[in-house]
């Protein structure tokens, strides 16, 4: 487990579940305060110290939630400015009538720990991807999918969302994408994320994530600061940049998991800046597809990187 | 008149500018226009508020000089420095905004990430540096007192905002205010 000095992501640390269930369990707020304690992250302590308890001494599960909530609603509002349901929806849609033009119907969509769902509600709000495709988001944490419900229901758009491993829903999805996820799989724990996603329904995944680059934990810092008012917020966004994998490891740890597909990168630009593409995704699909992709992405097929 | 009604205006301009970061973040949903169109017209509004209590110390201080056209060239003085610095600012701002306009992922992401969000961090450093450079050019002290007014009043506007908590609507509040937004 290649940890970061600072530890993971306060987010990861407060909400536990039972082994091998989607349960919740009790947090005990003084495990969380020594695990930052012992790490010397001042940052995350003063966030976790102002956390509230139950007189257990575990953490408030409402509270936590509550916070959660309104931590993603300002991650949803840095994924706007950065347009990235539009960068989702540039590689993901040509994908869509790559398997509609192979007979693939109807097709699901799986967004994989969507948290309160704004990509997957962006591609039901705009149509973007056709009516004969089914939109699904799966994320263990009930109160962000109960708002995820509650968001779509209020927009009345076509999707929906579960309470439950992503891998493992009734009807399986035909292609996996997550945003921001991959970076809290760590090692092996990465490579098994892949291999799960690897089964007999399965065409691609497409998986995006910050990309690591000398400048992304400055420009992680300014934008939370900038753009972010909860301390939660701030601290696990700039960690999330720092503890962003690289390119290779990625694409590595793809080609484990599904080691008879095509992998690849997307939006793997070296040309300039880093700031123009902060985030990029990791791909792989049937190898059947990767031609096809590459002719149905047409103007955008330079910014995807994958063995035809 | 040049200097008031730059300054007037850059001061509604940022009020308008810190309604709209002030109510991001707030709201979920996809389609906010009207959530937002809202929160710049009440943003505006707190800033015509703080260049009223500006001007009324600057009327204050005229009105009690013993020379007020000589105190009131000096405050124009002032105003003047004060634009060297929030006049580029303004200008580099509303420019980032319009490569914003460009629906062009790459040209957006440049001018959001080498200016919208750097501004915002460097925004209370530009007003309190404006208004020391003034204080430091003309220092009179009835235009210090409005200098100083000029950073307590409109640095923490945002603060202000999420304190008054202006842009904090229920679900049911956001969905009605675009029932009648056309879609952009």
């Amino acid at each position: 487990m290649d940890e970061h000095p600072r530890g993971a992501e306060i987010s990861d640390r407060i909400i536990g579940y039972q082994p091998g269930t989607q349960i919740r369990r009790a947090v005990s707020k003084d495990e969380v305060v020594a695990y930052y304690r012992t790490r010397h992250n001042r940052q995350a302590l003063r966030v976790v110290e102002r956390l509230p308890a139950r007189p257990d001494g575990s953490l408030d599960p409402d509270a936590i939630d509550a916070l959660l909530v309104r931590v993603h609603a300002e991650i949803q509002r840095l994924s706007e400015e950065f347009l990235q349901a539009r960068r989702l929806h540039d590689l993901l849609a040509p994908l869509v009538r790559t398997l509609r033009a192979r007979g693939v119907a109807p097709i699901r969509v799986v967004d994989v720990g969507c948290g309160t769902g704004f990509a997957l509600r962006w591609l039901a709000m705009h149509g973007a991807l056709g009516d004969d495709v089914e939109l699904v988001g799966a994320d263990y944490h009930e109160a962000l999918v109960d708002e995820a419900r509650r968001l779509a229901a209020a927009e009345k758009l076509a999707c929906r969302f579960e309470v439950n491993n992503a891998f493992e829903l009734e009807r399986p999805g035909h292609v996996f994408y997550s945003i921001g996820v991959i970076h809290h799989f760590r090692g092996g724990d990465l490579t098994s994320f892949f291999e799960q996603q690897v089964r007999e329904t399965t065409q691609a995944f497409l998986h995006f994530d910050i990309k690591q680059s000398w400048l992304a934990p400055l420009g992680a810092w300014l934008f939370h600061i900038a753009r972010m008012n909860e301390p939660l917020a701030r601290h696990d966004g700039v960690l999330s940049a720092c503890r962003a994998h690289r390119s290779e490891t990625l694409l590595e740890a793809a080609r484990r998991g599904a080691p008879a597909w095509s992998a690849g990168l997307w939006d793997e630009d070296r040309s300039f800046l880093p700031v123009l593409r902060v985030m990029h995704a990791v791909v792989a699909l049937r190898p059947e597809l990767a031609a096809p992709l590459k002719r149905a992405l047409a103007d955008h097929a330079h910014r995807l990187e994958v063995p035809l | 008149v040049i200097v008031e009604a730059l300054l007037v205006a850059i001061c509604l301009l940022d009020g308008s500018f810190t309604g709209f970061r002030d109510a991001a973040g707030r709201n979920k949903l996809i389609r906010k226009w009207g959530y937002f169109r809202r929160a710049v017209v009440i943003g505006t509004g707190f800033g015509l508020l703080a260049t009223l209590l500006i001007a009324a110390t600057v009327a204050l201080g005229v009105t009690t000089a013993a020379d007020p056209d000589a105190l009131y060239a000096r405050y124009l003085e002032a105003g003047a420095v004060m634009l060297r610095i929030y006049l580029p600012f303004t200008l580099l701002v509303l420019v980032a905004l319009a490569f914003y306009a460009v629906p062009m992922p790459q040209v957006r992401s440049l001018a959001t990430v080498t200016i919208l969000g750097p501004f915002t961090c460097l925004r209370p450093f530009a007003i309190a540096g404006g208004a020391l450079w003034a204080a430091l050019v003309v220092p009179e002290p009835p235009i210090v007192v409005s200098l100083v007014a000029c950073v307590v009043v409109v640095a923490p506007l945002g603060k202000w905002l999420s304190l008054l908590g202006v842009n904090r609507l229920s679900l049911e509040r956001m969905i009605a205010l675009e029932e009648h937004t056309a879609k952009p």
